[in-house]
């Protein structure tokens, strides 16, 4: 029987009342007190330390041969952390700031160290290989990563590497020739991304690359 | 219950008292001084007099108007509110009619433009003013955002005198500061409330700003440009200080830490664990992933801003920086007690 | 009386027996002498009974020896001897050849000395860097000495894991291993006399460079100027293997050796400590500056020369300032040390232009007065001619296509920037000429006072790149570049041309299709020779260019060209075969050709090198067939 305009009275008076309590919560909480730790939870999958999957003693087991005695079936089935993309991308990030780029160089082309951009790899492939490599150095002047890196990020790196060597073959042999390689890829100066091998163009020859 | 409640409260709440709320309200940003740790307050800031007044300016002028528009708006509402059981209420007209309605439109309409014509030309003016620094800059900084910190480089014409800090910036007080923005990720923003001018840090180009603190103090500054998980965790503290205060931490800031003055306790701790990712100049530390932690105890808190720098916010960080600062470059080290008192024993002594 | 007679006897005996013992008699050169001296003994014995002189001073001014890397202390690598002439050098033919064993860049220079040859290898094979002394007329391998350096070099050699050869002096032949050792052996024997621990691969240091001997001292420089190291050049005593005196490339006067003597050409080379005062606070020590080329040595002055390597960081932001003394040519006492005047002809260098290349001892007629000047082909592509008694700058002329320096003001000897190409941080610049490894690198050129032309042989190359912040981590790269280098303009990437550094042009050129990363000989029956990556080693008319003879090698030539005589006047040209190197490492170690930013950035240029050669390591020596020779020596 009343009409509204009471009722729009009270309900903006109730709202006027409710910024203003927010407001003052607002301005009362003081955010910058340093002495505050986040209440919240670690987020999931983008921190980089997920804890690694596989103890040192199963580690140990990893041989680095092709040759175990009796011709035994000895490599153990072991679960390293999952080499995804973001894995991937900070691995890329890693191998930058901890100059693994000075010794194999961009996009994992070779110089001081061997080439990770092929399927090459002198001390295993195997993901637990490839950690073991960087983990504990190799004796022709690869270094001992391990004393100094904790083992995700050693974990990433072998992530992004896995990215790095995953070339494109077209024979289990390679074939050097006027005309083979036919293929380049893209270098890192002009695309820096975490599957260099998809980008590739037409092999230059020691020419200007083609841009 | 309604109507009594409407009852109870339309009698209580005349115009007059309505008014008096109102202006309750707005007094608590007056009365802001009087609270303490308000630290990203810009109204009482130590920047720029004229945008200090601007600001105050600005929204005096908009608090002006919000009462004078919330003041009529209630006018009209409680005028025709106030007799209610008014048998002649529905006769009535519900807003008074003035004998020439337009004109009081025209009336508003010329008021407005005028006063939003004269904010403009003012800000405009403080704009222009604050666009350049007041005098040419005695001290020049680069700072570069980081994921989620800031890399504070101390520029010079004579290589001998630059150096490089973290999240901490010293200024003379009264003395214009040059500050080139750039960042190693993504976007960031540099804004220090109390000082003004926020500008964003853009990879791939550079951006200019200036700084100036007309009385000493400690500003808090914050990113102020979502960059990421710890955004909200990557503050900043801007210290103005007199010269002569200013010239002593520069040198000490400029003299290297020795490798022998430090001492070994935790030197190989830190040179293992720490040396790949943090710089200590004058060691064979040159890592350049975190922060530089040359003279690390010089600076009030670590973290960028999250913690204070006392030993054992200290040891908590080193400890387990995820549980702190979640997603961020640092790692959860493989390292033991014992070895985390020593680590924390070095950096006390970074003097 | 049966007592005198025995007395007697034995009396006489003794006076028989002891002028035996007390003669020399001619050593026999083969290891199987018995009176070899012990580990610990000063020097070995003196060659007396022969003519020829041990005494490197001597053995310099002998024709007949090749007695150090560069032939004499001028490094003119030019050589008297005319029985092999332009008229009949077509008939050269393969001598003898011998197998290192060891394959990976060969860069040495073969020594000859008195009837030996003698070689080194890098660091590869069983029996890395081993030492062989080889009979000069028939090959015979009279001994080889295998050092031990730790493997873990391996990890830190920027350019391949390369040296560049021995030094001789006195019956003792040295070597520089991988490692950082400075080793002397026995020249007769092969038995090591002393080592001296000089470099830390720690600290990312290693040696590759060839050392030369100065008035009794061994002159060793480090390398590692793209891992954060900090330059030295040290002098180690040739008897006991005590360091003597250590000149550092950056840091403090008293590190440097800079003191009262010491007088720079120009205004901004003068200043206290300016080795600290031009590098943010304590980069100096990171600052590189390391001495891997060309020591030459000026006996009347008795000043050393010498260049240092670019300056630590290739990104350049993160060291403002002139940084010196990287980039940086020193004269030096080398009897103390101390520096006589140093001038850097790229401060603050943008493009990792060292500047270790030769300094050629000369003396030269410019503008009718006889100048003491040193000729120094630059990295940066401009032939220096710089007074070697200040230091000053009298003529610098770009001996190939140059677009990141203008110029080079004389007034001031500050290179004028094209500021277009300085790399910015994550910006990418482009078409960089020359390249990092510059217009010419290490290999050196040779001078003929005969034609009075320099015979330069480099590459032709230009490059794309950007830079990065990196940490320093000791013992790992401290670089933050991105390189992509390719062909120059005109798509050839080597040439080898003759230079005339007092009408300052280039006189001719033959254009080649990989880097001429050999080095240059010339010698008096006006023959030039050099080797090129794709297996040819060839001779050339000094004074026309016009190609008189080639061999097809087993594998690409980055070595050096040397040539020397046998005891019956058998002149001798020999050069090691075996790709590798900076430029070839493409070829020799493991490396992808498909992504051009390997071997910082080499890659790019050299992708087709693997189609062309893969590793060798053959000391080719050839000489005239006997009939030839007959008819020269009959002319």
């Amino acid at each position: 029987m009343r009409p509204e305009k009471p009722m729009n009275v009270t309900v903006g008076a109730g709202l006027l009342l409710l910024v203003t309590l927010f407001s003052a919560q607002a301005f009362g909480q003081d955010k910058a007190n340093a002495d505050t730790n986040n209440p919240q939870p670690p987020p999931p999958t983008d921190s980089s330390n997920t804890g690694t999957t596989i103890s040192p003693a199963q580690l140990l087991n990893v041989p680095v041969s092709g040759l175990t005695p009796g011709a035994v079936e000895a490599r153990p089935k072991l679960n390293p952390p999952p080499a995804d993309e973001k894995a991937a991308q900070r691995g890329m990030d890693d191998f930058a700031s901890f100059n693994c780029v000075g010794c194999h160089m961009g996009n994992g082309g070779g110089g001081m160290g061997p080439a990770l951009s092929n399927r090459a790899f002198i001390y295993g492939s195997s993901p637990e290989n490839i950690f073991l490599s960087i983990y504990q150095g190799r004796p022709n002047g690869m270094p001992a990563w391990g004393t100094v890196l904790p083992e995700d990020t050693i974990w990433d790196l072998v992530a992004y590497i896995k990215n790095l060597s995953d070339a494109p073959v077209s024979q289990w042999g390679t074939t050097t020739s006027s005309t083979s390689p036919a293929i380049e890829q893209v270098p890192s100066e002009i695309k820096a991304v975490p599957n260099p091998w998809q980008y590739t163009q037409k092999f230059a020859d020691g020419q200007k690359p083609q841009e | 219950m309604w109507p009594e409640l409407r009852a109870g409260l339309s009698g209580w709440l005349s115009p007059s008292r309505t008014i008096w709320l109102i202006g309750a309200f707005l007094a608590q940003f007056y009365c802001a001084p009087a609270r303490a740790n308000a630290p990203l307050n810009y109204l009482f800031g130590a920047g720029p007099r004229n945008v200090s007044t601007l600001t105050w300016g600005v929204l005096t002028i908009s608090i002006i108007v919000v009462v004078i528009v919330t003041g009529l708006l209630l006018f009209a509402t409680l005028k025709s509110w106030n007799r209610p059981a008014s048998p002649a209420w529905k006769e009535r007209e519900l807003v008074p009619r003035a004998t020439n309605p337009v004109a009081v439109v025209y009336a508003g309409l010329i008021l407005s433009t005028a006063v939003l014509l004269g904010v403009t030309i003012w800000t405009m003016m403080t704009l222009a003013d604050v666009a350049a620094p007041p005098s040419k800059p005695t001290v020049s900084i680069e700072v570069t955002g980081h994921e989620w910190w800031w890399e504070i480089k101390y520029l010079s014409s004579d290589p001998s005198q630059i150096f490089t800090t973290a999240n901490e910036i010293h200024i003379p007080v009264g003395k214009p500061v040059a500050v080139r923005l750039q960042s190693a990720d993504v976007i960031h923003s540099f804004w220090v409330p109390a000082l003004s001018g926020k500008t964003d840090l853009i990879p791939g180009q550079i951006n200019k700003t200036w700084i100036l603190a007309d009385r000493p103090g400690t500003f808090r500054g914050q990113c102020a440009e979502y960059c990421g998980l710890q955004h909200a965790h990557m503050g900043l503290k801007i210290i103005a200080t007199s010269k002569n205060d200013f010239e002593a931490w520069r040198k000490n800031q400029l003299q290297s830490e020795s490798e022998k003055s430090i001492g070994s306790a935790g030197q190989n701790v830190f040179m293992q664990k720490c040396a790949v990712c943090h710089t200590v100049r004058g060691t064979r530390a040159g890592g350049r992933v975190g922060p530089d932690l040359t003279h690390l105890m010089t600076r009030t808190t670590i973290a960028a801003g999250t913690l204070p720098n006392r030993p054992g916010y200290l040891s908590g960080w080193i400890a387990d920086p995820q549980h702190v600062k979640p997603g961020s470059k640092m790692p959860r080290l493989q390292i033991d007690g014992q070895q985390l008192a020593e680590v924390r024993t070095y950096l006390e002594a970074l003097n | 009386m049966s007592g005198t007679r025995r007395l007697t006897g034995l009396a006489g005996s003794i006076l028989i027996i002891a002028p035996l013992a007390f003669a020399s008699p001619a050593w026999p050169q083969d290891s199987t002498q018995t009176a070899a001296p012990e580990a610990n003994t000063a020097s070995s014995p003196q060659n007396t009974t022969q003519k020829e002189s041990s005494d490197i001073a001597a053995l310099v001014k002998d024709d007949n020896q090749w007695p150090m890397a560069a032939k004499d202390y001028a490094n003119t690598r030019f050589s008297h001897l005319d029985e092999i002439n332009k008229d009949n050098v077509s008939q050269l033919q393969m001598a003898w050849s011998f197998s290192l064993g060891a394959t990976r860049g060969q860069e040495a220079a073969p020594l000859a000395v008195n009837g030996t040859v003698y070689v080194v290898a890098p660091y590869a094979g069983p029996h890395p860097n081993q030492v062989f002394a080889l009979d000069i007329a028939n090959g015979d391998l009279k001994w080889s000495y295998a050092p031990k350096p730790d493997p873990a070099a391996q990890g830190v050699a920027c350019c391949d894991v390369v040296t560049r050869g021995l030094a001789y002096d006195k019956g003792k032949i040295f070597l520089n291993t991988l490692d950082g050792f400075s080793v002397a052996i026995d020249a007769n024997t092969g038995k090591e006399l002393w080592h001296t621990k000089l470099g830390d691969i720690n600290k990312g240091e290693t040696i590759t460079m060839a050392p030369v001997v100065v008035k009794g001292k061994v002159l060793v420089g480090n390398a590692g100027g793209e891992m954060g190291v900090r330059g030295w050049l040290a002098a180690v005593d040739e008897e006991t293997g005590k360091i003597v005196w250590r000149a550092y490339s950056t840091g403090p006067d008293d590190e440097v050796l800079i003191g009262k003597d010491y007088k720079g050409p120009y205004d901004w080379l003068n200043g206290k400590d300016l080795g600290v005062k031009t590098w943010p606070p304590d980069k100096w020590k990171i600052g590189g500056g390391t001495v891997w080329g060309w020591i030459s040595y000026d006996p009347d002055l008795n000043l050393i020369y010498y260049g240092t390597s670019n300056p630590g960081a290739w990104n350049h932001e993160q060291r403002p300032g002139d940084n010196l003394f990287g980039s940086t040519i020193f004269a030096r006492n080398p009897d103390t040390g101390m520096a006589k005047w140093a001038y850097q002809p790229d401060p603050h260098d943008l493009w990792d232009y060292d500047e270790i290349n030769e300094a050629v001892v000369v003396d030269l007629t410019i503008d009718n007065q006889l100048r003491k000047v040193l000729i120094h082909p630059g990295r940066d592509g401009f032939m220096y001619v710089i007074d070697r008694t200040t230091g000053k700058v009298i003529s610098a002329d770009a001996y190939d296509y140059v677009n990141s320096i203008k110029s080079v003001d004389l007034n001031t000897g500050r290179p004028v920037l094209n500021d277009a190409l300085t790399p910015s941080l994550g910006k990418t610049v482009r078409n960089v000429c020359p390249a990092a490894p510059g217009a010419k690198d290490w290999q050196p050129s040779a001078w003929s006072p005969k034609t009075k032309l320099l015979y330069v042989p480099h590459q032709h190359l230009c490059m794309n790149f950007k830079t990065s912040n990196v940490g320093y981590i000791e013992g790992t790269p401290y670089v933050g570049a991105d390189v992509d280098m390719y062909a120059g303009p005109g798509g050839y990437r080597g040439e080898f041309m003759a230079w005339d550094p007092v009408q300052r042009k280039k006189v001719w050129s033959i254009k080649e299709k990989f880097p001429v990363w050999s080095g240059a000989l010339v010698t008096a029956g006006d023959v030039a020779f050099y080797g090129t990556m794709d297996r040819w080693f060839k001779a050339v008319d000094a004074n026309s260019g016009e190609e008189l003879w080639k061999f097809r090698a087993g594998s690409g030539f980055i070595g050096q060209p040397v040539t020397f005589s046998g005891s019956d006047g058998t002149q001798y040209v020999a050069i090691i075969s075996g790709v590798g190197g900076w430029s070839g490492a493409v070829a020799a170690a493991e490396i992808d050709p498909r992504v051009r930013n390997g071997a910082l950035g080499f890659t790019g240029a050299m992708q087709d090198l693997p189609a062309s050669t893969v590793g060798g390591a053959t000391l080719n020596v050839f000489a005239l067939p006997k009939n030839q020779k007959k008819a020269a020596s009959a002319q």
